[in-house]
């Protein structure tokens, strides 16, 4: 049983323009799977799908072995989300807005309280605690996702850059921490621009290109992969294979330049 | 899952949210009552002792008030909003129940409900026990009705701006609430109702006597008021349906006549057409400019999509439908001046009941047009952000258009009127009717622009016809009112109707040009 499997998935908006085309992609429990591809490749259409922001057209979405409907909602007591687009209230403070997402989990007063305590202090929020998350930093405000996206301790971890805009301390404090929620069986889907990270960090990536997963693998495996298939040697980094699996015949675009510069 | 915790997290956000534009509605308060009372003032001074004319008078303040909430962003708060539940293990039923419940027990509300709140008062001071609990059953009822009507009215507009772009949208479906208004002139002297009236009141004679006959009279008049706007409804669907048939089958023949000529239209040139026709002369900005074209003004996900029953209180509590919410609040208060008329023997004319109609539903118009969808243009429900706002918004190109216009009209009444000797309450019909007047000169304008798109380009070139128009349009109006009240709202809606006449093939040219865009975009 996967921690995640989608199969066939298949998004179209309107005006024909299609943002998944029979994405199929599995997870394995306890690992961190890397989620990355171009701008537009549909990244962030599957992780609305699987929070059931966006409605599929084809295909099926499986947590935990169970299918997910579009009317379910029971499944999002095992899943935590940080989504492109932020879902805090900024005229709340942190304090107020964890007791709302602990309320909407069913959590109870105390544990809540002292879980939400907690949250602040790890994320180093404290002493802002009593601001409006208006008056946050950009960083900040990815923090509070996090913070509701962890309270209510769950299986699965959907992240849609979840460190974009965090300091390097903070990100290496979150980043820890969640290795040892992996560790204990969590599960993460991280999707992220910044490939150095997705590297280091995750266990297995998934590069997406054109609403298809075109490579997904451990990070060993898709070098020796590209290495048969392109005759290359050597990749220093993930950048090197992101723009070779994603543009065209491995032929890079990358070289060109602006003329009035 | 803890509501009270819910309850105190929306009472928060509320105070919260409303700091800003509490400040901002009384400002507007202020500046309507200081606008009327200028224009007003003298004609309620020489009124004496005209309990009628009070009334009438009451009509506007009654508008300004409305459109002051709609302005000051008394919306519901972002907790009542879909986005903050979407992430959290809710049943969507629950969900909506929920936001309703918040939504309700958001004490803001008090404002929307502070019209009747004032007539029920007023009855209750007056001992007049039955009339107050006329007016809140009518409320509830006439809310409801209008809801539901309103309800229809927004789906299909979301129809027609899903096919035709927002600006046609909402020039189509301003015709059927011109013709209601028209059928309402034409009941104006409302014979047959007055002759029901008795009827009614014999039969609930049986009860106590007072009490049913205001509370029938009321329901009648209620009745009469929204078998108008039922009817308003019935006919944008039938017209909007029609409309949508026909550009359908056009559409059709289009792709296949076109399709080569579209495949030799360059793309360069594309914008440059949507450019032209989408200038407005109303607020002299681009409405779609921004966005490269009229590809991104439809809405991401159309309502018509999801379950009616969703649609439907999304819409009622979806903060960015506010405007439409409150605007239905318009019509229980026009039926709660049927309760007052009727109850106090008052003679107003139910005619001036239609002006607000007129008004609103082209404020709607513009609004849509300008705003809503497109998210260029003026962006009204941006503009209150600081105290000074409200203020900038009043010398906002199309209030202020609309104002000047207004005012001018106010003046070549009055001076007709002074000229002509006419009596003092039709001269003051004169002067609300004025109010309706600049928007017929700006549907004319919006055809003239669509005709001739180098008038558009030159923003006092426009005024100056627009004023033109005006100072003719009021002063030939003014004598028709002189010879009769309906004739010159005849004549009005006879322009207005020429107006949209001439302007149908220009918006069939902007739907074919729209067509070819889309056709060659699509390749």
């Amino acid at each position: 049983m996967k921690a995640i499997e989608l199969v066939g998935l298949k998004k179209s908006y309107r005006k024909g323009a299609k943002a998944l085309d029979n994405l199929d992609m599995k997870v394995e429990h306890g690992t961190i799977m890397g989620f990355v591809g171009p701008n537009g490749a549909g990244k962030s259409t599957t992780i609305n799908i699987i929070a059931g922001l966006v409605k599929k057209d084809e295909g099926e979405v499986r947590l935990l072995g169970r299918k997910i409907e579009s009317s379910d909602h029971e499944y999002k007591r095992n899943v935590g989300f940080v989504l492109e687009s932020p879902h805090y209230i900024d005229k709340l403070t942190a304090k107020e807005y964890l007791r709302f997402a602990a309320t909407m989990y069913g959590i109870a007063n105390r544990e809540s309280e002292r879980r939400i305590d907690e949250l602040l202090d790890f994320l180093d929020l404290s002493g802002k605690k009593k601001e409006r998350i208006e008056s946050y930093s950009a960083g900040m405000k990815k923090k509070i996702s996090l913070a509701a996206a962890f309270i209510h301790r769950p299986q699965i971890l959907v992240l849609d850059e979840p460190l974009e805009a965090i300091d390097p301390v903070s990100a290496k404090i979150i980043k820890d921490n969640l290795r040892l929620m992996v560790r204990r069986g969590v599960t993460v889907l991280l999707s992220s621009h910044v490939l150095d990270t997705v590297e280091k960090f995750c266990d297995e990536i998934a590069i997406l290109n054109k609403g298809k997963i075109v490579f997904q693998s451990t990070m060993e495996e898709i070098r020796a992969k590209l290495k048969d298939q392109l005759g290359q040697d050597t990749y220093s980094s993930l950048e090197e294979i992101f723009v070779s699996v994603v543009t065209e015949d491995g032929k890079t675009d990358v070289e060109k330049k602006l003329s009035w510069l | 899952m803890n509501l009270s915790t819910l309850v105190k997290t929306n009472l928060i956000i509320s105070n919260r949210e409303s700091v800003n534009a509490i400040l901002s509605y009384f400002l507007y308060a202020l500046m309507s009552l200081f606008l009327v009372g200028l224009i007003l003032f003298p004609l309620f001074i020489d009124a004496g002792a005209d309990r009628n004319l009070g009334l009438t008078l009451f009509i506007p303040f009654l508008c300004l008030y409305d459109y002051m909430l709609t302005q000051a962003k008394l919306r519901a708060p972002s907790l009542v909003d879909r986005f903050p539940f979407s992430l959290f293990p809710v049943s969507r039923t629950r969900s909506l129940s929920l936001r309703f419940l918040l939504f309700l027990l958001d004490k803001r509300i008090l404002f929307y409900l502070l019209p009747m709140l004032g007539v029920m008062i007023i009855f209750a001071a007056g001992g007049h026990f039955a009339e107050m609990l006329a007016a809140l059953l009518l409320f509830a009822a006439m809310y409801l009705a209008m809801s539901a009507v309103f309800f229809l009215v927004y789906l299909m507009f979301r129809k027609l701006a899903d096919r035709f772009g927002v600006r046609a949208a909402a020039q189509i479906s301003s015709v059927p609430f011109v013709l209601v208004a028209l059928l309402a002139s034409a009941a104006h002297d409302k014979s047959a109702m007055v002759a029901l009236i008795p009827i009614v009141s014999q039969f609930t004679n049986g009860f106590q006597e007072i009490l049913a006959s205001h509370i029938g009279a009321a329901l009648l008049e209620g009745g009469y008021l929204f078998g108008v706007f039922l009817l308003g409804a019935s006919l944008l669907l039938v017209v909007g349906l029609l409309v949508e048939e026909v550009a359908a089958r056009n559409w059709i023949r289009l792709g296949t006549l076109t399709r080569m000529r579209v495949a030799e239209t360059s793309r360069a040139a594309a914008p440059a057409l949507v450019r032209r026709d989408e200038i407005s002369l109303t607020t002299g900005e681009r409405s779609f400019a921004d966005d490269g074209g009229i590809y991104s003004r439809e809405p991401a996900e159309p309502a018509s999509r999801a379950g009616w029953h969703i649609v439907l209180v999304d819409w009622l509590v979806h903060q960015r439908e506010e405007k439409i919410l409150y605007l239905i609040l318009l019509y229980p208060l026009m039926a709660i001046f049927g309760i007052i008329k009727l109850a106090t023997r008052l003679h107003f004319e139910l005619g001036s009941l239609i002006l607000p109609i007129f008004v609103f539903t082209q404020i709607l118009g513009f609004y849509f047009a300008e705003n809503h969808f497109t998210g260029h243009g003026l962006r009204l429900s941006h503009i209150v952000l600081t105290p000074l706002d409200p203020f900038r918004f009043v010398f906002s190109k199309t209030l202020s258009t609309w104002g000047l216009l207004s005012l001018m009209n106010v003046f070549v009444c009055l001076f007709c009127g002074a000229y002509l000797d006419m009596s003092f309450n039709t001269l003051v019909h004169g002067t609300l009717y004025s109010l309706f007047l600049p928007l017929v000169l700006l549907q004319l304008a919006n055809t003239l622009s669509l005709y001739s798109p180098g008038i558009s380009r030159h923003p006092m070139i426009s005024l100056v016809v627009i004023i033109t128009l005006e100072l003719i349009l009021s002063a030939i109006y003014v004598l028709a009112m002189w010879v009769n009240l309906i004739l010159g709202m005849f004549f009005v809606a006879v322009i207005f109707y020429a107006s949209l006449f001439y302007s149908l093939p220009a918006w069939g040219r902007q739907l074919s040009r729209q067509a070819q865009i889309l056709l060659e975009y699509r390749k």
